[in-house]
């Protein structure tokens, strides 16, 4: 009998609230391997924030690295979102998947594996100017949405 | 040691190129929590405009402040980001400059097509952006 659909076609879900499509959690995952940039979203002593940021996956897990400051000092008392997308206005394009978790500072005290293979990452992108401190975002949620042919999932750029 | 050129744009320059772009980032504080959504948008007399659905599960009480960040950084680590910090609101909330007559013709066309009912403007009192125009090292 073989299959009844050819490869690209996929079920559609649309989100209610955005009426984007949404990407697979999988999906969502592969996309976020294909970027070096993405932007940390935060909300420090109220006000909401956002700053770009080069960063590398740690498993599930995103890890940048950052000097020492406000930003940290929000980072240590909330929750963040870090969000990365690919746009091309030429065909309309577009993806953007964001990541809703907690930020902790790797230190010595963490597992020496853990702070092995993290100091290992390669993160010398944006910003420039020295930043000791290493972040990792441990993933509560991750959630993707799209606009695009709908016949064409997001695809790596 | 990895060195660069940064360079502090000013305000005009900040809104040159949010004007440039098209494709940006709303950052808002629900209930303390961060939330991020790209949006399609232009800037019009001074503030940031763009369009939601009247499902979406964001509210827009007047005056709630928001982030909105656009950027451009290559693979080398080139590139600018623009800030912009301020005020949000529904437009017919706001007795500025931007009256909802006339927004039609403004140009704001999310990609994701829907009916987006909703005009959204960001009153950007705080603006900051940086330029690392070259890249030395490691």
């Amino acid at each position: 009998v073989g299959r009844r659909f050819p490869d690209h076609f996929h079920m559609r879900i649309i989100d209610t609230n955005s009426r984007l499509e949404v990407i697979p959690v999988e999906r969502c995952r592969a996309l976020l391997a294909t970027r070096q940039v993405g932007r940390l979203a935060f909300v420090s002593d109220g006000h909401p924030d956002i700053e770009p940021v080069n960063y590398v996956l740690d498993g599930e897990a995103v890890v940048f690295a950052t000097g020492s400051g406000s930003k940290l000092w929000a980072l240590s008392r909330g929750p963040v979102a870090f969000e990365v997308d690919w746009a091309d206005p030429s065909t309309r394009t577009g993806w953007s998947v964001v990541i809703h978790g907690h930020a902790q500072e790797v230190t010595e005290m963490d597992r020496p594996d853990l702070v092995g293979r993290v100091r290992s990452l390669p993160l010398d992108l944006w910003p420039p100017g020295p930043r000791p401190n290493l972040i990792r975002i441990s993933p509560t949620s991750i959630t993707g949405r799209w606009v695009g042919t709908p016949s064409q999932p997001p695809s790596v750029p | 040691v990895t060195s660069s050129l940064r360079r502090t744009l000013d305000r005009r320059e900040c809104m040159e190129r949010l004007a440039g772009t098209g494709f940006g980032r709303v950052v808002v504080a629900a209930g303390g929590l961060p939330q991020v959504f790209p949006v399609n948008f232009v800037v019009h007399r001074g503030r940031i405009i763009f369009r939601t659905d009247p499902g979406a599960k964001l509210t827009w009480s007047p005056g709630a402040e928001v982030a909105f960040e656009v950027d451009t950084i290559d693979a080398d680590g080139r590139g600018w980001v623009v800030v912009a910090r301020g005020p949000a609101g529904e437009i017919d909330s706001f007795d500025g400059p931007v009256r909802p007559e006339g927004l039609r013709s403004l140009g704001v066309d999310p990609w994701a097509g829907g009916d987006r009912i909703h005009w959204i403007s960001i009153q950007p009192m705080r603006v900051d952006g940086h330029e690392v125009s070259a890249r030395l090292g490691p």
